[in-house]
């Protein structure tokens, strides 16, 4: 597997975000730009799930929503500075998944995708209905500016930092993981969770495991958006976004970090892109779902990158 | 050690749910020794090489493994300490490489993966060593059996026990993994051997343990059972 290949090329994309934010003035598309970070943090996530460890979710706006609730009602009821609020949010949505991986541990593939699908239901119906907690959908909930030590770091500019720092934690996090032994042992699960077991692996473990990290970096996300929306309601955290991200890591890469947020910022740009095409959008968005699952089974990325030597092998036959 | 087994089993019973799939299986394994179990479909001889790795969850009776009870230990503790079961179906993993296949059979040992250790694992089998930058999917029926092997042998075996390893092969193929099984043997590795086919199991093995419905119905040395022709008696219950 060429999973430490990629570092350069997850590198040069965390390079790239901050010089393309710097080359536009318009404030839309620098909130395209910070929201496409804030989902490629989730979409890394579920690429260590799905991608390294086999492990599909379904249910993944369900750890967004822990991570954005988790953030606010730190924030707003018991005053924690953001950043901790954050990361307190982050480390409950880690804490709810790694408990619900231990009875989900022994399901896999179409059950395992059931069983989280209902996990993301079950979660969207607390999150609509707990108002005391979360103001439900209506009228929802809200969250004061961001800041550290009461420096008001609110303004898209400030913002697009603060989330490309998120980003490369989750970036690092991943990486250090696919590329040492613990990564390992995640392929392993994936591969052949009989072989992982007689050769040693805990295999409840890396689930639990993977579970949990996956969950933390969709909290995180979840706490990122809490701060970039400043006011949000139940809806944000429903099926739609749990398949949304799903699309993002088939579409982008199954093995590849960088593929992960490249796909984060093909969904979160392409329903901008046709705006004003709204009923062409599903259109469009199934059939470049179809033509790359045909031709580029393992993502756009892998895709792109093997495309110079099927043109050459294509050209000397 | 001196003549303390390696393997002791009393009165053990496994279930699938309510379902009884091994019943009152009481056998001893001494070090050096290949004891091989015999039977037919369903008689519960897969079942008991997962009850011994524990990978089934409901198993009664006494299991003793160097001396100590594992009752109760998880399956990577015993991998860790060197009991080591290569499943059936050739379980390997396929789209890694031939020799990460065999690197990743030392994750449980202490010390990780010895550079001396993969030398010799290969040493064993040359195919793989030809074929070490291939991926291990790609490999044939009996390249991967090979593979599973030798990836066991990086576990530092105390026991190794083997399930099925002829499974789906051809015989000029299953002569060759069975050549390699008796390498094993001349080194003095324990060996628990589950078989289907019986020629093949009595003639690479000391003892004979022939299994029907979940329980012992004979054991004896091999070479009695194979000279006296009551195998086919005895699994087909004629």
């Amino acid at each position: 597997m060429t999973l430490t290949s990629d570092r350069k090329l997850t590198i040069a994309l965390l390079v790239a975000l901050p010089v393309a934010a710097a080359l536009t003035d318009n404030a839309f598309y620098k909130a395209v730009l910070v929201f496409g970070m804030i989902n490629a943090v989730a979409a890394v996530g579920l690429c260590l799930m799905l991608g390294f460890a086999g492990q599909i979710s379904l249910g993944q706006a369900a750890f967004y929503g822990l991570g954005a609730y988790g953030t606010t009602l730190m924030a707003s009821r018991f005053g924690v500075e953001p950043v901790l609020a954050i990361a307190a949010g982050a480390l409950l949505s880690m804490a709810v998944g790694w408990s619900i991986s231990r009875p989900l541990s022994r399901l896999h593939d179409h059950y395992l995708a059931m069983a989280t699908l209902a996990f993301g239901i079950i979660m969207f119906i607390v999150f609509a209905n707990a108002r005391s907690l979360t103001g439900g959908l209506d009228p929802g909930t809200s969250i004061a500016k961001f800041s550290i030590m009461g420096r008001d770091l609110s303004s898209m500019n400030q913002l697009f930092w603060v989330v490309w720092v998120g980003l490369v934690l989750a970036a690092f996090v991943a990486g250090n993981i696919a590329s040492n032994q613990i990564g390992r042992s995640l392929l392993a699960v994936k591969m052949s969770a009989a072989a992982a077991a007689s050769v040693g692996i805990d295999v409840v473990r890396a689930k639990a495991f993977v579970f949990a990290i996956g969950a933390l970096l969709t909290g995180l996300s979840g706490g990122l958006y809490a701060y970039f929306a400043r006011s949000f309601n139940a809806t944000s955290f429903g099926i739609g976004y749990s398949i949304e991200l799903l699309m993002m890591v088939v579409l982008g890469s199954l093995s590849r970090v960088s593929g992960a947020i490249v796909g984060a910022f093909i969904i979160t740009v392409l329903p901008v892109v046709f705006e004003n095409f709204e009923d062409y959008k599903t259109l469009t968005f199934g059939v470049t779902m179809v033509i790359i699952m045909k031709y580029m089974p393992s993502g756009l990325v892998d895709g792109i990158l093997g495309l110079p030597g099927r043109l050459s092998r294509r050209a000397k036959a | 050690m001196g003549h303390e087994p390696v393997l002791s089993l009393q009165k053990v019973c496994a279930y699938y749910g309510n379902l009884c799939a091994v019943r009152d299986v009481s056998l001893e394994i001494n070090p050096g020794e290949t004891v091989c179990i015999i039977g037919p479909n369903g008689a519960g001889k897969t079942t008991l090489l997962k009850s011994v790795s524990r990978v089934i969850p409901k198993v009664e009776g006494a299991i003793r493994y160097r001396g100590a009870s594992t009752a109760g230990v998880a399956p990577q503790a015993l991998v860790a300490h060197g009991l080591i079961h290569v499943p059936e179906g050739r379980q390997i993993f396929p789209s890694m490489t031939v020799e990460e296949n065999i690197e990743i059979g030392a994750f449980a040992v202490p010390g990780g993966v010895r550079k001396d250790k993969t030398d010799a694992a290969m040493d064993m089998f040359p195919k793989l060593r030809e074929r070490r930058r291939q991926l291990a999917g790609t490999l044939s029926g009996g390249e991967q059996q090979m593979l599973a092997m030798a990836r066991a042998l990086m576990g530092q075996p105390h026991l190794l026990m083997l399930d099925e390893p002829s499974m789906g092969l051809a015989p000029k193929v299953v002569s060759e993994i069975y050549r390699q099984v008796d390498l094993l043997r001349g080194r003095g590795v324990t060996i628990l051997l589950v078989e289907q086919n019986a020629r093949i199991a009595l003639r690479n093995s000391d003892r004979t343990v022939v299994m029907a419905s979940g329980e012992i119905r004979h054991q004896g040395k091999s070479a009695d059972l194979l000279a006296g022709g009551l195998i086919a008696s005895l699994v087909f219950g004629k």
